[in-house]
């Protein structure tokens, strides 16, 4: 039998029943926005999202090393969903299956941000506190959410989706967590000619905080357009040349070249010239950390050892 | 007399319109590059072994790799406990690349291909491979993106489109590679443009190996007859030497000697103006480039070599210097002594 033929007959509703399934036996899929983990563990139905989110500012490494998501991969190959594993202040066991429509943000303190989508239970946007074991609806977006990320002082949380159906890009959207309120934050993007479709898009925050960085990447080139939240400026960087996002500053776009792996350039685009250099011309990882002193750090690794330059 | 006129410049406001086609460009490449022939092993990662039907294509993806690359690149294998390696996961350092290459020259790489059901903001992927029968349109073919993958294992970057003719002419698309069932979907082979290059950065597989048609390179033909003064009937052997012509503008290639083409010898009697092809020269197989003949001559001519531009290649054509071999004394030689593989020159 063919496998399509086999999906298509018998596929659905098994997926559906595996979706009623979960639904029933793991914490992230219990009935209403808040999602108690276990009678041992604090009171989930007192947590609200506002207060959910600043689980994320808490200082737990302990716990955030606990958090593992691993890919669920059937037999024959097939991608089915994702398992995210922790476990709570108390010793209990955490575990949450995602369909393969969904997204894990790296734990931040004591708190996972993850996104669902499903055709039984549409999308979300939830926060698993891994001390408490609390897992709270944080919003439902009505397009088919793909990515999320809370802002640093956890009020916010941004909302990357793409249309149903057409599955074209969606923009972003940002819901305030205290009110429920939500407001657009970035239109669809636009590529440029030539630009073919879009194969992922990456949300990141500044090292300050105050500007959103969201890439969209087609099959191998990028464009990158930053958001100043605090004025709703949105500027937009679509060079020829670049390619994965490594971090943003106040003052540049720091990302690898178009390359199709590594090792890759590491460049820098100024944020208010638009203009390219090159920090390193071939680097097999970089990272973007805050110095302490205003400014960033980017670190490169290079075959002729470590690179560090301030940007 | 109007009508023709009239398609006289229709024809040429045509031909403007059309303008001249600008020649393809062979693939980019960067970085450092392996040993000529360097046999590079890979093994499957642990935790992210690919399933059955994904390591048939995997393995067929090198084994294209290695008979597609006409030139001295590595050469890639499957072998258990190698240093390199091949994933089956979704853990990429990218949301969107559905395959992704890292390259530790001279010592090894690493190729991930997402999982077959990755959800990706387009759309879910799907390998043509993991259907038992026909696959669905929209499929990817995992042969062929690992062949890409490969490429760039083998130091190729992606390619401009602006530089090549048809989509063909490569596989390392910037764009987007394409799926079932567009022109090139099932492409199990590198492009010409991508031999081109590779052919630049390790040399072609052999002297004889066809230079990709992404090139257009001189050619060099150097000619030397044994003596430039015989006696009647005296059997001569006449040298040629084709090779990538100095002025090449790929260093690498520069005088790479060229074997097993066609070179021609002609003749041109003294006073006249017109060379007459004599015979084709027989090509060494000594990886020289030579190419050899033996005449028995009986008249002073001016000689020499001819290799004309091939269609098939991306080679320029190219003329030697003439020599002229004088016949000093008279006389026919017997047939004993000109042998059966000489050519008879008429007395």
């Amino acid at each position: 039998m063919k496998r399509a033929q086999w999906r298509n007959h018998v596929g659905l509703p098994i997926l559906l029943m595996t979706a009623i399934l979960s639904t029933a036996v793991t914490p992230a899929a219990m009935s209403a926005g808040l999602r108690p983990v276990g009678p041992a563990e604090m009171d989930c139905q007192t947590v609200t999202p506002a207060t959910a989110a600043t689980s994320a500012l808490a200082q737990s490494d302990a716990r955030r090393a606990a958090a593992r998501v691993q890919p669920q991969v059937a037999a024959h190959g097939e991608i089915t969903g994702r398992t995210v594993t922790g476990r709570t202040v108390a010793g209990r066991e955490i575990s949450i299956v995602l369909p393969v429509e969904s997204f894990v943000a790296p734990a931040a303190g004591d708190l996972v941000l993850y996104t669902r989508h499903s055709v039984a239970i549409g999308s979300e946007v939830r926060a698993l506190n891994l001390a408490s074991g609390c897992d709270i609806l944080l919003a439902a977006p009505a397009q088919t959410v793909r990515s999320a990320i809370l802002d640093q002082s956890a009020t916010h949380v941004y909302v990357h989706s793409v249309t149903r159906g057409a599955r074209a890009d969606a923009g972003v959207t940002r819901y305030e967590l205290a009110s429920g309120k939500s407001s657009r934050a970035l239109a669809p993007v636009r590529p440029p000619a030539g630009f073919g479709p879009i194969f992922g898009t990456d949300l990141r925050w500044s090292v300050a905080g105050d500007r959103l960085a969201v890439q969209s990447c087609g099959f191998s080139r990028c464009l990158t357009r930053v958001l100043k939240t605090a004025t709703g400026k949105v500027t937009t960087y679509a060079e020829l040349v670049q390619g994965a996002f490594i971090g943003v500053t106040d003052a540049h776009l720091i990302t690898f070249g178009q390359c199709p792996g590594l090792p890759c350039a590491v460049l820098s685009t100024d944020l208010a010239t638009g203009s390219v250099s090159v920090l390193a011309p071939e680097g097999f990882s970089a990272q973007l950390k805050a110095s302490g002193k205003g400014t960033a750090i980017v670190s490169i690794e290079t075959s002729a050892g470590a690179v560090e330059v301030v940007q | 007399m109007t009508r023709l006129a009239c398609l006289f410049f229709g024809a040429l406001l045509a031909a403007l319109a059309i303008g001249p086609v600008a020649a393809a460009e062979p693939t980019p490449a960067s970085g450092a590059t392996w040993a000529p022939n360097q046999r590079v092993e890979y093994r499957w990662k642990e935790g992210s072994e690919p399933p059955a039907w994904a390591k048939s294509a995997m393995n067929a993806a090198a084994a294209d790799s290695n008979s597609s690359r006409k030139a001295r690149a590595a050469v890639f294998s499957q072998r258990d406990g190698a240093a390199s390696w091949l994933a089956y996961t979704d853990d990429l350092p990218t949301t969107w690349a559905i395959g992704y290459a890292v390259r530790n020259i001279p010592d090894s790489f690493t190729i991930r291909l997402r999982p077959h059901g990755t959800q990706l903001d387009w759309g879910t992927l799907r390998w043509c491979e993991f259907y038992d029968g026909e696959p669905p349109s929209g499929c990817y073919d995992l042969e062929m993106v690992t062949l890409h993958e490969f490429g760039h294992a083998q130091t190729l970057g992606h390619v401009n489109e602006a530089d090549i003719d048809t989509y063909t002419d490569s596989l390392m698309h910037a764009t987007g590679l394409r799926s079932k069932a567009k022109v090139g979907w099932n492409q199990h082979n590198f492009g010409r443009c991508d031999v081109a290059r590779l052919q630049i950065r390790y040399k072609p597989l052999t002297t004889s190996t066809p230079i990709s048609t992404c090139l257009d390179l001189p050619t060099e033909l150097s000619f030397t007859p044994v003596t430039s003064s015989i006696g009647y009937g005296t059997t001569v052997g006449f040298t040629s030497k084709l090779k990538v012509g100095t002025e090449s503008i790929y260093p690498g290639l520069a005088s790479e000697p060229l074997s097993g083409r066609s070179v021609t010898l002609q003749r041109r009697a003294i006073g006249a103006t017109t060379w007459v092809t004599v015979a084709e020269m027989s090509a060494l197989t000594d990886d020289t480039g030579r190419y050899v003949k033996s005449l028995a001559l009986t008249t002073t001519y001016d000689w020499r070599a001819v290799f004309s531009a091939p269609n098939d290649e991306g080679l320029e054509g190219a003329t030697s210097s003439a020599s002229r071999l004088s016949v000093v004394t008279g006389g026919c030689p017997t047939g004993r002594e000109l042998g059966n593989a000489t050519l008879y020159e008429t007395c």
